[in-house]
């Protein structure tokens, strides 16, 4: 049992950092929030090349053979970095197509010539199954997508990208919205007992959560040490290193039950745990953490925080965004509740609870 | 990174398992006074006679000098077993006997540590005074060398189950002309010396859990000062340290197991409304599914912080978040506990197996004891996040 990151995913990281800070990061983000800039496919080609979209597929596969790990540490340097851009549908679309067998769009997919976009079914109002994708959805950056990706805990599938130019700007001012019916059957389909594609891409949302909560808490904590006030530096005041404090702490707590849950899931049962509880929970905690430590970095900051210019606002929208997908915080009381035994007979005998 | 144990990790297990199944006491554990140190004891010594006492301390002392793994893997059949509440074993066998071992000399280990781990001495804290709480610096009972003996006068305040203890370990000052920090003494005292009166304070939650310590020229020999006189601080902090650090690796573990039985309980109750089940109110699931998920987050923060142990070999002042982070949850625990009861749980009962209430009021005390909130977030903040002091 180690569950501390290794020296590859250690380098993983590095160099997905290098590559968003120069390429894809607030820079980007604030330059595509302002209609400056797009990111393009030659954008998406370089990402590709490095090998983001098949990160988990196997080698024979055309992906590069690592582990879910190694993806979230990409994912979680993407969160970091706010990076604009349609990258989590993609690495999904990829897996779908894949290990779907639509080899056309697999080619596509994996080197990013092939765009896809998210579509989150509006709950109650839509249907998806192998053969069918009807009802009300929720996409995001439609305009110049060839297809869209739909993942429900039963089955994901592609399905051709419907006209989205009637997309509007989201909270998160990078990426575009668009609620609209479809009436589709699909191109590609994975049903989740040949691949937990649902909770991969679960725990990738929760990773990108994590790591923006990561860089909020580093933007509250550098400005607490040098922004004055009264003579002294904020961070010396108890209302302030109280806050930043508890952005540490659930931004700690949100990343090792992520790595917990990611493990749990890689381990392809050997571990015994229920995994659509931990996945769950995984992302609750990482949603709350990146919602949470939106609200402190602006507070932190005071005005300047809730500036355009400023990171917050690009954080603070993304994980809006990110936190309703996968069925949003409803589907993660459900699931979490679910992973109960509710007729274990063991769990009203233990005499936790007292206080020493 | 592996989240799998060892195969000789598992053996440990199944073997744990094995004994913990057929030898953990099925007597509910009494709640106070010498009945429940009796109880405390009798149990320590059960797991010491079975070789599960101590599964990391070194085999010199009396342990398995098993690693932290080991010893999480303990914990989580003990929870697993619903093995008794350590109860007033806490403080010598969880943090103040780990901290002889890395402090203490030879002769002051072979003392105490094995008594300790056969449940023969039950120790108490005296850290805070009346006038020196989260300020723990600006403590005054003195300590004045006379001879081969250390002479105390002062009084000490909050010591859990000091009426029952054998051992109170102090911090004294022994030096005032010294800088605050300087001049204390980390100091272990016989509770039965004359000069010593005990004195139980009633708690809100209707127990006598912890005691005024007053001393009036206690004598205490000179070869009970650990760590050097006048080191104290030092001393202090690695107590702390691991109080805050792995001595709480139990509760974390089986905290899961009491939101578990709340769960149940939620779901054979009525809703707030009357209709339904308690647990399909969206409020009361939500705050479960909350604390459900904190449970499994407590587990993956001591997975994470004994991996870094494992490898560096000594617990951080991230300790501090995860004793704030299971205080608060068990908070939040007693208040959704409340909720789910309604109107029909406000008798007060004090053993958690019949009621909750009793729960609900002892936790008050968990974002106080072993630090208060503010110093531990005091403490992530400076000596985790690097801001001003």
């Amino acid at each position: 049992m180690d569950v501390l990151a290794d020296a590859d995913q250690a380098e993983i990281t590095a160099l997905a950092r290098e590559f968003l800070t120069e390429r894809l990061g607030p820079d980007q983000a604030h330059a595509v929030a302002d209609g400056r800039a797009v990111v393009d496919a030659a954008l998406l080609g370089r990402a590709a090349e490095l090998g983001w979209f098949g990160l988990g597929l196997p080698e024979s596969r055309g992906g590069a053979g690592y582990g879910l790990l190694e993806e979230i540490a990409v994912f979680r340097e993407i969160g970091r970095a706010v990076s604009p851009g349609p990258l989590l549908p993609m690495v999904l679309a990829a897996r779908i197509a894949v290990l779907g067998g639509a080899d056309s769009q697999a080619e596509g997919l994996l080197s990013g010539t092939l765009r896809a976009a998210w579509a989150e079914p509006v709950p109650g109002a839509a249907t998806v199954t192998a053969e069918r994708v009807s009802g009300r959805f929720a996409s995001f950056d439609p305009e110049r997508a060839d297809v869209l990706v739909v993942v429900t805990p039963e089955v994901a599938v592609l399905v051709p990208a419907p006209d989205g130019s009637a997309a509007v700007p989201s909270v998160d001012p990078t990426i575009s919205t668009l609620v609209a019916e479809l009436e589709v059957a699909p191109l590609a389909v994975l049903p989740a007992d040949a691949d937990p594609v649902y909770l991969r891409g679960l725990l990738l949302s929760a990773a990108a959560l994590v790591g923006s909560a990561q860089r909020t808490t580093e933007m509250a904590v550098e400005h607490a040490g040098t922004r004055e006030a009264f003579g002294r530096p904020i961070g010396t005041y108890q209302a302030i290193k109280h806050r930043c404090a508890d952005m540490w702490m659930r931004t700690q707590a949100a990343d090792a039950h992520l790595v917990y849950a990611a493990l749990a899931l890689d381990s392809g049962g050997k571990v015994e745990a229920d995994l659509p509880g931990l996945a769950h929970g995984a992302r609750s905690l990482a949603a709350e953490a990146a919602a949470r430590n939106g609200e402190a970095v602006v507070q932190v900051h005071g005005a300047m925080g809730y500036t355009w210019e400023h990171d917050s606002g690009l954080h603070i929208g993304r994980a809006e965004v990110l936190r309703r997908w996968f069925g949003g915080p409803a589907a993660d009381v459900d699931a979490v509740l679910a992973s109960v035994p509710l007729s274990d007979p063991r769990t009203t005998i233990s005499q936790a609870g007292e206080t020493p | 990174m592996d989240l799998a144990f060892s195969p000789e990790d598992e053996r440990f297990r199944e073997q744990a398992r094995d004994w913990l199944a057929t030898n953990v006491p099925r007597d509910p554990r009494p709640q106070e006074g010498p009945e429940m140190r009796e109880f405390d004891s009798a149990w320590q010594r059960r797991q010491f006679d079975g070789g599960w006492a101590g599964v990391s301390w070194p085999t010199e002392h009396g342990g398995l000098g098993l690693s932290t793994v080991r010893q999480l893997i303990w914990h989580e059949e003990y929870a697993r077993a619903g093995a008794p509440y350590i109860g007033s074993l806490f403080s010598a066998v969880n943090y103040g006997g780990p901290a002889l071992t890395i402090e203490g000399t030879p002769e002051q280990q072979a003392a105490h540590l094995p008594r300790i781990l056969r449940g023969e001495e039950v120790w108490s804290q005296g850290f805070s005074e009346p006038e020196a709480g989260s300020d723990l610096a600006g403590l005054r009972t003195r300590g004045v060398v006379d001879g081969d003996e250390l002479v105390v006068t002062g009084q000490k305040i909050w010591s859990s189950y000091a009426q029952i203890a054998d051992f109170h370990f102090c911090l004294v000052r022994t030096d005032p002309e010294r800088p605050r920090h300087k001049g204390l003494t980390w100091v272990l005292i016989d509770l039965r010396s004359p000069g010593i009166t005990v004195r139980p304070i009633k708690t809100m939650a209707r127990d006598l859990h912890f005691c005024e310590v007053f001393y009036d020229e206690a004598r205490v020999p000179l070869g009970n000062v650990v760590g050097g006189l006048h080191n104290g601080w030092k001393v202090a902090m690695s107590t702390l340290t691991l109080e805050r650090g792995t001595a709480f690796m139990a509760d974390q573990v089986s905290f899961e197991r009491t939101v578990d039985a709340l769960v149940v309980e939620a779901a054979s109750r009525p809703g707030p409304r009357g209709t339904g089940r308690a647990l399909d109110d969206a409020g009361v699931a939500r705050q479960l599914a909350d604390l459900k998920t904190v449970a499994g987050a407590l587990r993956s923060l001591s997975y994470r912080s004994i991996s870094t142990l494992e490898r560096t070999g000594a617990p951080g002042p991230e300790g501090s978040m995860m004793r704030l982070y299971l205080g608060e949850a068990n908070q939040r625990l007693g208040r959704a506990a409340m909720d789910v009861l309604g109107v029909e749980g406000l008798a007060f009962v004090a053993h958690w197996r019949k009621g909750w209430s009793g729960h609900w009021l002892r936790h008050f005390a968990s974002t106080i004891g072993a630090g208060t909130a503010e110093i531990q977030r005091n403490v992530v903040g400076e000596r985790v996040l690097g801001l001003p002091r």
